[in-house]
């Protein structure tokens, strides 16, 4: 057995104990930041302007920083769309050559419409080519960064809004719908230098979707199960200068009172089950240049047992009934859906890739290079992973 | 009666498709939700080659597609039952219904056998509940059938030998005549074991009315 279980055992121990002292600090800071809160509850036109001057990236409220919306009653008829992804990196140990593969679950459940059908499908495509496998930087086609990793993961991250575009546009206006995705609309791409390529690459296709999503009328949300969210800690960090030694908070603490704390346990301890907070936009300045009219607000929402995030683009958040409608649309999702919206549970069951489909992939590939008289054999290092000697 | 996966069809007796086929057995995953043919009756599946296979269902579940999901309570205030499903629309398509049916003989060509085929259907082929004309064709000439359903295993054999005497005999319309034959048939068989050949008849009986 490769693990050495009486070391751990000690050390899961000794952290469970930290993790129960963490906990109790945690509570007592933020009682130490409920005044701090009070003060600024209706000063956040002062906290917005602040914030737009600030250059890292931070939340701004749009309004009362205690703003609790309950939600309306849950529409009788509305269409549920949903997209998730999954992906398999290129194997450079693997005997059956560079590919990556992107799968997308795709979606739709009309409520309250007996007449409509149920779609829950996937759509899967191999990344094989040269154009698939490298980014190139069209100013110097000599700079390649291969498609791998968190590059991958930004390029499923677009297909699956892309997915979610093409449920929307198909989308008929018998009843109103909403669109959803797991995770984040802010998602990161990697630069390696300022003014890469890669974020043009990226971001510009993202908002192209967007851009569909709202020309198809329907609001689109990306949700965060149990946030760890922490826009508007950044803000208050710099409006406090983060400086322990001279704060009233922190009275001369050796650290700051918000270290370690996040947006939902800041705002959420004043949610009560479904409420949603006010609307905070998230100034980027990594994504606001791309986004334009797209960019990202969100509120938290709590979901009965945990504070989760909604992040909306602007042209949603800017319109009353379509808050309103995903608001009431994410309730009833996350109790049909035991704490996480029923829809993206069933486009996350859509998209998984289980062992035995890789082995199925596998398997497909393998045979068709050895049809095409190709020599496919794993590197040495996988050879002996897969055959243990001794 | 909601649909289960399938494509709409409109073809009569047609109840499913075979997911899994041996030789003694075989799965078979229902047209419809909860629409799999009764415990106890005949059904049958046709291949390219002129051989049919007749088969007695002995076992109808219903659970999620996938093996690693598991059905969980849903209801809640009033919302019970068939209100559950125009809650949660997406559950037909996670859901299926299964039957498992004992393969009891076959057709080749215009013989009919009551021993296993020289090959279990074909995966993916149509299973089709039998008409009560091919229940009365393969009943009529011999009852050898019944030894397989009795020695069947995995399944709760006396209750579904019982089910389908019923099923014969009130699909055929052949009902007593059919039953005394049964029985007598039955009584070869299971000279040794009094006890249960009670036991099968009594549950072959009409129902008793409960004043």
């Amino acid at each position: 057995m490769p693990l050495d279980l009486l070391e751990l055992s000690s050390q899961i121990r000794q952290m469970g104990e930290q993790l129960a002292r963490r906990r109790a600090d945690e509570l007592r800071r933020l009682e130490l930041l409920d005044a701090m809160l009070g003060d600024y509850r209706d000063r956040w036109e002062e906290l917005a302007e602040l914030a737009e001057g600030l250059p890292e990236r931070v939340a701004v409220p749009t309004g009362p920083l205690d703003e609790r919306v309950p939600p309306q009653p849950r529409p009788a008829r509305y269409t549920a769309l949903a997209t998730d992804g999954a992906e398999i990196d290129p194997d450079r140990h693997g005997g059956s050559g560079e590919f990556y593969l992107i799968n997308v679950g795709r979606v739709r459940i009309p409520y309250g419409q007996p007449e409509r059908e149920v779609e829950l499908r996937s759509s899967s495509s191999l990344g094989y080519t040269d154009e698939h496998l490298f980014i190139v930087d069209p100013r110097d086609p000599r700079r390649q960064v291969p498609m791998r990793d968190r590059h991958l993961d930004a390029l499923r991250t677009v297909e699956e809004l892309r997915a979610l575009a093409d449920l929307a546009e198909s989308e008929v206006d018998e009843a109103p719908a909403v669109a959803l995705v797991d995770g984040t609309l802010l998602f990161s791409v990697l630069e390696e230098r300022p003014r890469d390529f890669l974020r043009t690459r990226f971001y510009t296709d993202f908002v192209h979707q967007l851009e569909r999503l709202r020309q198809a009328r329907v609001p689109v949300a990306a949700y965060a199960s149990r946030s760890r969210g922490i826009d508007l800690i950044h803000l208050f960090r710099a409006v406090c200068g983060s400086t322990p030694l001279v704060c009233d908070i922190c009275h001369g603490a050796h650290a700051c009172a918000m270290r370690g704390l996040t947006d939902a346990q800041l705002l959420g301890r004043w949610l009560g089950p479904w409420d949603r907070t006010g609307l905070f936009r998230v100034r980027s300045n990594v994504h606001d240049p791309f986004y334009g009219a797209h960019r990202v607000y969100f509120f938290l929402l709590n979901t009965g047992d945990e504070i989760a995030r909604v992040e909306v683009p602007e042209w949603v958040a800017t319109n009353r009934d379509a808050v309103s409608l995903l608001h009431a649309a994410l309730v009833d999702q996350c109790r049909k859906g035991f704490g996480y919206p029923a829809v993206l549970a069933r486009a996350d069951d859509r998209a998984v890739i289980s062992l035995g489909d890789r082995d199925v992939l596998d398997t497909l590939v393998q045979q068709e290079l050895a049809r095409q008289g190709v020599v496919s054999r794993p590197s040495a290092k996988l050879s002996r992973k897969q055959v243990r000697t001794v | 009666m909601t649909r289960n996966g399938f494509v709409d069809h409109q073809e009569p007796g047609l109840s499913g498709e075979v997911v899994e086929a041996s030789t003694g057995d075989f799965l078979a995953q229902s047209l419809e939700l909860d629409g799999a043919p009764p415990f106890g009756a005949f059904v049958e599946v046709a291949g390219d080659d002129a051989l049919t296979v007749y088969a007695v269902v002995a076992h109808v579940q219903t659970a999620g597609i996938d093996p690693g999901s598991r059905a969980i309570m849903r209801g809640h205030g009033d919302v019970r039952d068939e209100r559950i499903y125009q809650e949660n629309p997406d559950l037909p398509l996670v859901l299926r219904t299964t039957f498992r049916a004992l393969v009891v003989g076959f057709a080749d060509g215009q013989r009919l056998h009551q021993f296993l085929p020289p090959r279990p259907p074909r995966l993916h082929y149509s299973v089709f509940t039998c008409p009560p004309r091919t229940v009365k064709r393969f009943t009529r000439e011999s009852l050898d059938y019944l030894q397989a359903l009795l020695t069947a295993p995995e399944v709760p054999s006396d209750e579904l030998l019982a089910a389908n005497l019923r099923y014969v005999s009130t699909t055929t319309g052949d009902g007593q005549e059919f039953l005394e034959r049964a029985g007598r048939e039955l009584a070869q068989l299971l000279r040794a074991d009094y006890a249960r050949l009670t036991a099968i008849l009594r549950r072959c009986l009409a129902p008793v009315e409960v004043p």
